[in-house]
């Protein structure tokens, strides 16, 4: 996952990605832009694993300093009932 | 000044003996009258004698013990052959003149260390301790009722495997259920609601102990069928991130009638060990970051009202879950440890921590966890034992929604905060382990009763005890407030502390109908309300609303 602030309206999948350079299946589609803080205009999104070294270059250079991440996306699992 | 607990070895003596005969018919003082040595350093305990113990000596058959240990024993169980346990104190600065003096008491056989024992903690796969009915008892759950503490009126979402609504009823337990709003992984996955039994409706169950009439939403985020490492159902930490954006708009969204603004969110998941996360320091680390995006997003639903709890975890010493990979200090990672959410730990029905719970501090906030709640008891049937930090937290949201049908939540009134509402639960908790807040039972033990207590304050039926104060006037339909013991506490100390009497404040309060009052009626009106208000005990500065009639007059 990665976070990014966007004033005005909510941005779509198709504003993400060209905005940060992604390609259409470098982005998770289904998992859209969500608002995690619309306080702050944050926002994630989740993007495919491959493409992460890419892209970690690429914003890198950029010096896009209003994106950050990976974060990272754990497996989470019940906490009962509990096994010896 | 401390004690140490010793246990004497008496010999025979006729009063002792009938003590011991007395004590094991069930007479807890049995000791009294008996027969024994006086010490300076030594205090019995007077309820305590134990049964004759056979005198035990060696046996003459030395070349039998290979085959018989028992063989070789020569036992006598006559009554003056017998020795009897007592028990008692020693001041710690005692202890060798103890020993001086009861080394010269000649009917003491022997002394010994009576050392503090305790049960074995409940761990994975022990039995279950108590059942759901238990757990119903230990939160005051009738009392509640009484008092309309039911969940009526509020949304709890249960974010877990997804629930089974026939399961649930067909166990005796009907909440509404909300489709409309509920969410589920994936398009094709079976609808909420209808979900084969698993972890989410047990803890579907366990929310009903308390909030039976609430309205639940089942969000579907963990499914059995998902690859985790540890081959458990789960899911990956952006499909939360996506459940909680759905849950974001169904708080802000409107509510239908019948409802409250109050959202409580169950959340029985989380991480079970850090090999599944980026490592602390790293920037996109969770268990440590509260800028990763589900810290995130659960600090924007709690502050747009929610109230989340979460399961402090499994990995607790001395039996954690084999998924921790034996990893069992500060083990409440990421959002299960975040300062916008109530993290919860098991205490079995004897209010013992379970063995297997987390302790703190969390990773997020060091004071987790928060509370402790039931867990290890006899309750859905999903499992032979409801258990697991999974359970407990059930519980918790349980009470928690219904405490909301007694105080909903209102933005605009900051005493119905999610942390108001936390503070609420941890001040009136019991506390369990040492004095005061600590890491394995957070404040202590979750206490429905002294909830209500704090909710649900007696009313005063004025009229109907004192019809001839309305005989001008309906005074209780036209001053409620004189109904509530709260308003009258306060009002009578407000009024002492600006140097008024009680009984001007009373008529100011009456304003120009005090005028239709005499003189002895105001006197006695005061000095009812005064001592209504002396007893009443609650610290809520809100006076009540809806705490039942006051009575009319006619």
């Amino acid at each position: 996952m990665y976070t990014f602030t966007w004033d005005g309206e909510p941005p779509t999948v198709a504003d993400v990605c060209e905005r940060y350079g992604l390609s259409p299946d470098e982005i998770d589609a289904e998992f859209g832009v969500i608002a995690i803080d619309p306080q702050d205009n944050l926002y994630t999104i989740l993007v495919n694993r491959d493409a992460v070294q890419r892209l970690d270059q690429t914003w890198e250079t950029a010096a896009d300093d209003d994106i950050t991440g990976p974060f990272s996306n754990p497996p989470i699992s019940p906490f009962g009932p509990p096994e010896p | 000044m401390t004690e140490r607990r010793i246990i004497l070895e008496m010999a025979y003596n006729e009063s002792l003996a009938e003590a011991s005969a007395a004590f094991a018919a069930g007479e807890s003082a049995a000791l009294e009258a008996a027969a024994l040595p006086s010490f300076d350093t030594f205090s019995y305990d007077d309820t305590y004698v134990s049964e004759p113990l056979p005198n035990i000596q060696a046996g003459t058959h030395p070349e039998n013990e290979l085959f018989d240990p028992m063989a070789n024993l020569a036992v006598d169980d006559s009554p003056a052959a017998s020795t009897y346990l007592v028990r008692g104190t020693v001041a710690d600065e005692d202890m060798a003149a103890f020993e001086t003096e009861v080394n010269r008491k000649r009917s003491v056989v022997g002394y010994y260390s009576d050392v503090e024992i305790a049960n074995f903690a409940v761990c994975p796969g022990s039995p279950a301790v108590g059942n759901d009915q238990t757990v119903e008892q230990l939160l005051c759950v009738p009392r509640m009722r009484q008092c309309d503490m039911d969940g009526e009126g509020v949304l709890v979402a249960i974010v877990d495997t997804g629930i089974n609504l026939a399961y649930l009823n067909a166990h005796g337990k009907t909440p509404n259920f909300d489709a409309a709003r509920s969410w589920k992984w994936d398009g094709a996955a079976p609808a909420p609601g209808s979900i084969p039994v698993d972890h989410g409706t047990m803890v579907a169950y366990d929310v009903c102990i308390a909030a039976p009439k609430c309205t639940i939403l089942d969000i579907a985020l963990l499914h059995g069928f998902f690859p985790t490492p540890s081959g458990f159902a789960g899911a990956f930490l952006s499909d939360a991130v996506r459940a909680y954006r759905h849950l974001l708009d169904v708080m802000n969204a409107p509510r239908r009638p019948g409802e409250n603004r109050s959202l409580v969110v169950n959340n029985s998941w989380g991480m079970f060990t850090t090999d599944w996360d980026f490592p602390v320091g790293h920037p996109g680390n969770y268990s440590d970051n509260p800028n990763h995006p589900f810290n995130r997003i659960v600090a924007t639903l709690e502050r747009a009202g929610a109230d989340i709890i979460f399961a402090a975890g499994n990995c607790g010493a001395p039996c954690p879950d084999g998924r921790c990979n034996g990893v069992t200090t500060q083990t409440i990672y990421g959002a299960n440890s975040s300062p916008h959410v109530m993290s919860v730990a098991g205490v079995d029905t004897t209010k013992t921590r379970v063995g297997y719970s987390s302790t703190g501090p969390g990773h997020l906030e060091a004071r987790k966890p928060d509370i402790s709640g039931y867990t290890h008891f006899r309750g859905s049937g999903v499992y032979a034992a409801d258990g697991g930090t999974s359970a407990a937290a059930p519980v918790v949201s349980g009470v928690v929604a219904a405490i909301r049908s007694k105080r909903p939540y209102d933005s605009a009134d900051s005493t119905t905060s999610p942390a108001a509402i936390r503070h609420l639960v941890a001040s009136t908790a019991e506390d369990l382990g040492p004095t005061g807040y600590d890491f394995q039972h957070g404040y202590g033990v979750i206490n429905g009763c002294a909830l209500v207590d704090r909710l649900c304050r007696p009313v005063i039926d004025i009229c109907s005890r004192y019809p001839w104060l309305c005989r001008y006037f309906d005074i209780c339909r036209r001053y409620p407030q004189l109904c509530d013991s709260i308003w009258l506490r306060r009002t009578i100390g407000a009024s002492a502390a600006a140097g008024e009497t009680a009984s001007m404040a009373l008529s100011e309060a009456l304003g120009s109908d005090a005028a239709s009052l005499s003189a002895e009626e105001i006197a006695f009106l005061m000095g009812f309300v005064t001592a209504q208000g002396a007893t009443a005990a609650d610290e809520d500065p809100k006076p009540a609303k809806d705490d039942g009639g006051c009575g009319c007059c006619g």
